[in-house]
């Protein structure tokens, strides 16, 4: 039997509010519990909770009741901290620090020193694709490039357990393949990962199971495959100069051309074998087919 | 033991860069020159008075600068963390708070110990022009004008780790003022014959920290002699002070709400 590697147990978890400073449930009697080695994915809307959960795994929050932990140990704990790597939803860096000296500062946190520490900085700092930036200043680098910054940072200290808030966010979607490479490979290597995100298509890719959290509750977990109406639509990409005698045929959920005169249409997965046949039939150039999952709070709602 | 130890002088160092590069370090440098050169230009013109003026004013301006440099580095230190959310990156980590408010304050002494550096430096270069002979006890003074500036920073942080910012500036002054008026305060007290007025300022006397035991500005400007154990005194109420501030402090920081 596998052992829990982050394990939330009934915790409830408020903030004072308001003029009386009443206080206002943030997250509410939310239990989870992620194996080594698994990838979770944590799912809901804005202002679920997903942040305050992931606070709350890190240590860097006490909840009001129940308990959080890392390991065994209590998620405060410095031992417990000492295994986990957190990447925020936004950088928060020190704008008069240089990309390596933000590094190093952060690893020699985590325990690291020299001369293992400046190496790790140069390796890690060549996988996310920054290595020209490390005499750069944090303040002058893009959302993009802090966004990978903050991956570097989470990932600096080879954590057992990775802890991400939205980590796609800011990147492009060259980045967004090369981050989730990066993801997998560190699953591989035994890594257990936790992470958040509004949108279903990030979390597909690498989660063994997903956690829907809903107004500071868990809504639902379970494999992907276990979603309820787990049906989503599939997107396209084509050249066709006899657009209106498909149309009949393919019935769009929507319909846009580019600029490129290629047609973006959106349709349901019956639709799907149709338009493979006319791909095959000759009658459009297909470019690419990607299924579009829907919104998982659309499906549980 | 040792990872604390790498922690804190990677979070000292931190601050220390973060500050040189923001340019708070030459701003106060720059006004602090310039206010010796005001001295300069008021010695001039005291006839006679020149190096009296000299001394005088050198002693207050790096006497006074310790309190501004802990209210200009300090006021900021934890809410601007806070609030930039930079303290999430740091407590992520396996820091304690502890850690964290010792790496600062190791950080500020850094800064100030610069700073402080370059102002006695010019002030040394200004007597010398100046033709004023200085004597050790011109050292022994701004030796113990140093232990005040940190004396002042512990309390900086004291006041950073729980209150506002504008208050934080409230009570700093404050304590720099009363410091140096509390053995006056003192003998107020043990001269009235008031006894809830005698009680009362005998303990505003103790909740302060006498600057005064640690000023050797006089015996430095009238060549007095300095006893050890005045020194020593000295040295005891800087240590007590600061060492009780800081922990004040760290307990305070410890027990807040920060995220």
């Amino acid at each position: 039997m596998k052992s829990s590697a982050i394990q939330w147990d009934d915790v409830n978890y408020s903030v004072p509010s308001g003029f009386w400073m009443r206080s206002q449930k943030i997250i509410e009697h939310f239990s989870l519990s992620v194996e080594k080695g698994e990838v979770i994915g944590l799912i809901g809307a804005n202002g679920a909770g997903k942040t305050t959960a992931i606070k709350l795994g890190t240590g860097l929050l006490k909840p009001d009741s129940g308990a959080v932990q890392i390991n065994g140990k209590p998620a405060a704990e410095r031992e417990a901290r000492s295994a986990i790597g957190l990447l925020t939803e936004n950088q928060y860096v020190y704008p008069y620090l240089k990309l390596k000296e933000w590094l190093r500062l952060l690893g020699s946190l985590s325990g690291m020193s020299n001369p293992t520490l400046d190496d790790k900085i140069e390796i890690i700092l060549e996988k996310v694709g920054l290595i020209e930036k490390k005499e750069v200043f944090m303040r002058t680098l893009s959302k993009g490039q802090t966004q990978r910054a903050g991956i570097a940072q989470a990932i600096l200290h080879s954590p057992e357990i990775l802890f991400l808030d939205e980590p796609m966010s800011g990147l492009d979607p060259m980045w967004r393949g090369r981050i989730q490479d990066l993801l997998i490979d560190y699953k591989k290597e035994g890594g257990t990962i936790l992470f958040s995100s509004h949108i279903l298509a990030d979390v597909v890719q690498i989660s063994d199971r997903i956690a829907v959290i809903r107004s500071g509750q868990m809504a639902w977990s379970g494999r992907l495959d276990e979603l309820p109406e787990n049906r989503g639509n599939y997107q396209a990409v084509f050249f066709s100069d006899r657009i209106s005698d498909l149309l009949e045929l393919i019935k769009p959920d929507s319909l846009v051309q580019q600029p490129d005169k290629s047609w973006v249409i959106t349709i349901d997965v019956s639709q799907k074998n149709n338009l493979i046949d006319l791909a095959g039939s000759g009658k459009i150039s297909l470019e690419s087919l990607t299924p579009v999952y829907a919104n998982v709070e659309e499906i549980l709602s | 033991m040792k990872i604390s130890g790498i922690q804190i002088h990677a979070i000292a160092l931190q601050f220390f860069k973060e500050t040189l590069r923001s340019r708070v370090f030459i701003f106060l440098v720059a006004i602090g020159a310039l206010l010796f050169c005001g001295a300069q230009v008021l010695g001039i013109m005291a006839v006679g008075g020149k190096y009296r003026i000299l001394q005088s004013a050198g002693f207050w301006i790096i006497g006074i600068w310790g309190l501004v440099s802990s209210l200009v580095l300090g006021v900021n230190i934890v809410q601007q963390e806070i609030k930039m959310k930079t303290l999430y990156t740091v407590l992520s980590r396996p820091v304690s708070r502890t850690v964290f408010l010792v790496g600062k304050f190791f950080g500020m002494i850094s800064v100030m110990a610069c700073q402080y550096v370059l102002l006695v430096l010019m002030w040394l270069v200004q007597l010398w022009m100046a033709g004023i002979p200085v004597t050790p006890n011109h050292f022994i003074a701004l030796i113990f004008i140093f232990f005040e500036w940190i004396l002042l920073a512990s309390f900086s942080l004291l006041f950073a780790s729980f209150t506002t910012s504008v208050l934080h500036v409230f009570f700093l002054t404050a304590i720099y003022y009363l410091g140096h008026w509390s053995n006056a305060l003192y003998l107020f007290a043990k001269n009235t014959d008031n006894n809830l007025l005698n009680h009362g300022l005998t303990i505003i006397y103790y909740l302060f920290p006498n600057l005064e035991a640690i000023n050797f500005r006089d015996a430095a400007f009238y060549g007095s002699h300095i006893s050890l154990s005045l020194a020593f005194q000295g040295g005891m109420v800087a240590v007590f002070w600061s060492v009780t501030t800081l922990l004040g402090a760290i307990l305070i920081f410890n027990l807040k709400r920060v995220l």
